[in-house]
């Protein structure tokens, strides 16, 4: 029981990791739910070595090292590997969205808003270069932008994170996995005349200014004009 | 083992059916909406993507570690490590200046090499240092912190500094097999004969003769690569379970912790250290990656606080904490995270009251 369970525990993550780098119908491989694309040699080199392990489980392996205190503990070992795949695989094309945004967004206090804080956002280029700037590079060097009339691409998040009178339109920034994940994201005055649906993607265009409210450091695009958009193929923005 | 040895073992144990209902509430969580307040799709990512990255990294560290049991002669081993144990701490964590290994390929690694006869000192000064100091993390600092050097040169200082100090100590208290749990207990050197018998544990013995082809077929690279990936595999499926219950445990924190809380003791200089130490604990970041986490907190906490979030983070964390078990005794785990904790807290307290005033 234990020998076979232990084989279909390494064939089952060789064949979930190889999964994860396959491109789906959008050409977009589940991988990029979960880690930065460019990790995926890891992965390759995972699904390679749970498949070694299997093959060496195959070759009339009668005996393991393994450790054990009970009868039923090795079972249970083997088992419990088998819950995170599970979770990887029903969530793997699964995105954030304003669900992950309140436990992850870091805002800036400043006395006022000439002295602009040193906005520690990694350096980003977007897949999807339609738009130009996208949001990461607009925050990196914002001052850059100051006074230009730009258009971007991001998730809508109604409650605003500092203000009721605003939109906070953001995307998130993977460094190396998911769980790293921070948001990036401009506000936007709440339009009275347009209905702006939260979790959907747009299009703003609008003029970049710094701001301050209730202390907090704001970038905001003033005169913005907003249109839904098709969510990209990947949500994410990396580092360069 | 044999069908008689595992009949003498307990049906199960309090520690097995505990993981086995961890394992069955995480399941029920596929079909519960957000409870606790947590969504699931944000626990679930956050779960996948701490559990996949680390998984990878230890199935890499799993075969290294197969490697160095077939490959790597004690002898040579021997041979590296000779010396007072000053110059054998501080040549193991120097080590890590070369090796671009993160935390979670790291344990199997070091489970190895304690049990292959490396010094304790030696192998918690690398398994510290290494993944602190090796140069992809000491990179991805420079990059974070927009190629600030100091940054850089000061997180590599203080990780080499505080894993040869905190390697010192527990050298001195620790023995051994007062350190390890008995299954990595070092194996007597009489046990590279052919056909002998010895025990790996309370619950594993056999004899190698017949249980090890490889040990009668010294020369033949085959079968000596098929043994190195058995001894790998069986260190994965060693180590994995801690993996598993200490990613879990840290994506239910993520996922539930807002970052913003640590803005509440920006005022403090004491307490955001405190608190970025307990962050750095619960979050569970990547070595490679917590760089930029910590360089998020510019212009809210001090950079003392900053600094503390990625010296202690590579080195301890919940995962890390569960991983050690698959290593070391309880008792042992207690010191090394009391001794790493304090040393952590001290230097960044000098750090901070000896550099007052400058960039933060």
């Amino acid at each position: 029981m234990k020998q076979l369970l232990a084989k279909v525990v390494t064939i089952l993550w060789a064949f979930i990791l190889v999964a994860l780098l396959l491109p789906d119908s959008n050409g977009s491989p589940a991988l990029h739910t979960f880690l930065l694309p460019g990790l995926w040699w890891l992965v390759a080199a995972g699904a390679v070595i749970t498949f070694l392990f299997f093959i060496v489980s195959l070759k009339g392996d009668q005996h393991s090292h393994s450790h054990v205190k009970s009868r039923m503990g090795a079972i249970i070992k083997l088992l419990l590997l088998i819950v995170p795949a599970s979770f990887i695989v029903t969530f793997s094309k699964a995105e954030y969205g304003t669900d992950g945004l309140a436990s992850r967004l870091v805002m800036k206090r400043i006395q006022k808003v000439a002295e602009t804080p040193n906005v520690a956002i990694p350096r980003v280029t977007a897949k999807d270069s339609l738009y130009h700037p996208d949001l990461g590079e607009l925050l990196y060097a914002p001052e850059s932008f100051y006074g230009q009339r730009v258009k971007t691409i991001g998730m809508m998040y109604l409650d605003s994170p500092i203000s009721d009178a605003y939109l906070y339109c953001f995307r998130y920034v993977m460094v190396c996995c998911a769980a790293d994940a921070l948001p990036v994201g401009v506000f936007i005055d709440k339009p009275d005349t347009i209905a702006v649906e939260s979790d959907a993607w747009y299009e703003v265009e609008g003029i970049v200014r710094p701001d301050s409210v209730d202390g907090y450091f704001i970038i905001k695009m003033d005169e913005a004009i907003m249109r839904p958009v098709e969510s990209p193929k990947n949500p994410w923005l990396y580092p360069r | 083992m044999s069908k008689a040895d595992s009949k003498a073992l307990p049906f199960i144990t309090l520690g097995d059916a505990a993981l086995a209902a961890v394992a069955l509430s995480v399941i029920l969580f596929l079909f519960i909406p957000a409870p606790l307040g947590i969504q699931r799709h944000v626990f679930a990512i956050t779960w996948g993507s701490i559990f996949l990255e680390a998984l990878c990294f230890m199935l890499i560290g799993s075969l290294v570690s197969g490697m160095v049991e077939e490959f790597v002669p004690r002898s040579l081993i021997e041979g590296l490590i000779r010396g007072n144990r000053f110059a054998v701490v501080t040549g193991a964590a120097a080590m890590g200046f070369i090796f671009p290994v993160c935390e979670c390929a790291i344990v199997p690694v070091v489970r190895r090499l304690l049990k292959k006869g490396v010094p304790l000192s030696a192998g918690i000064a690398f398994m510290l240092a290494a993944p602190i100091v090796n140069p992809v993390v000491l990179w991805s600092t420079a990059v974070a912190y927009k190629v600030q050097w100091f940054v850089v040169i000061f997180r590599a200082l203080f990780g080499y500094g505080i894993a040869c100090m905190a390697a010192m100590f527990v050298g001195t208290f620790f023995k051994a097999d007062q350190a390890l749990i008995s299954t990595v207990s070092v194996v007597p050197e009489s046990c590279n004969d052919q056909n002998h018998h010895h025990e790996h544990g309370p619950t594993c013995s056999h004899t190698h003769a017949t249980a090890h082809p490889a040990h009668n077929n010294q020369n033949k690279l085959w079968y000596r690569t098929l043994s190195s990936l058995r001894h790998a595999r069986d260190d994965f499926f060693d180590v994995a379970p801690y993996l598993v219950v200490g990613t879990l445990l840290a994506a239910i924190i993520r996922s539930s912790i807002p970052v913003s809380t640590i803005q509440q003791l920006a005022d403090r200089p004491v307490l955001s250290i405190v608190g970025m130490m307990g962050f750095a604990f619960v979050l569970n970041l990547c070595s490679e990656a917590d760089a930029f986490i910590a360089a998020s907190f510019k212009g809210i906490v001090v950079l003392s606080a900053q600094m503390a979030f990625m010296v202690l983070g590579p080195m301890l964390d919940l995962k890390l904490l569960l991983m050690y078990r698959s290593v070391f005794r309880k008792r042992f785990i207690i010191t090394l995270v009391t001794i790493v904790t304090l040393l952590v807290l001290v230097s960044m307290l000098l750090y901070h009251y000896l550099t007052i005033g400058a960039a933060s």
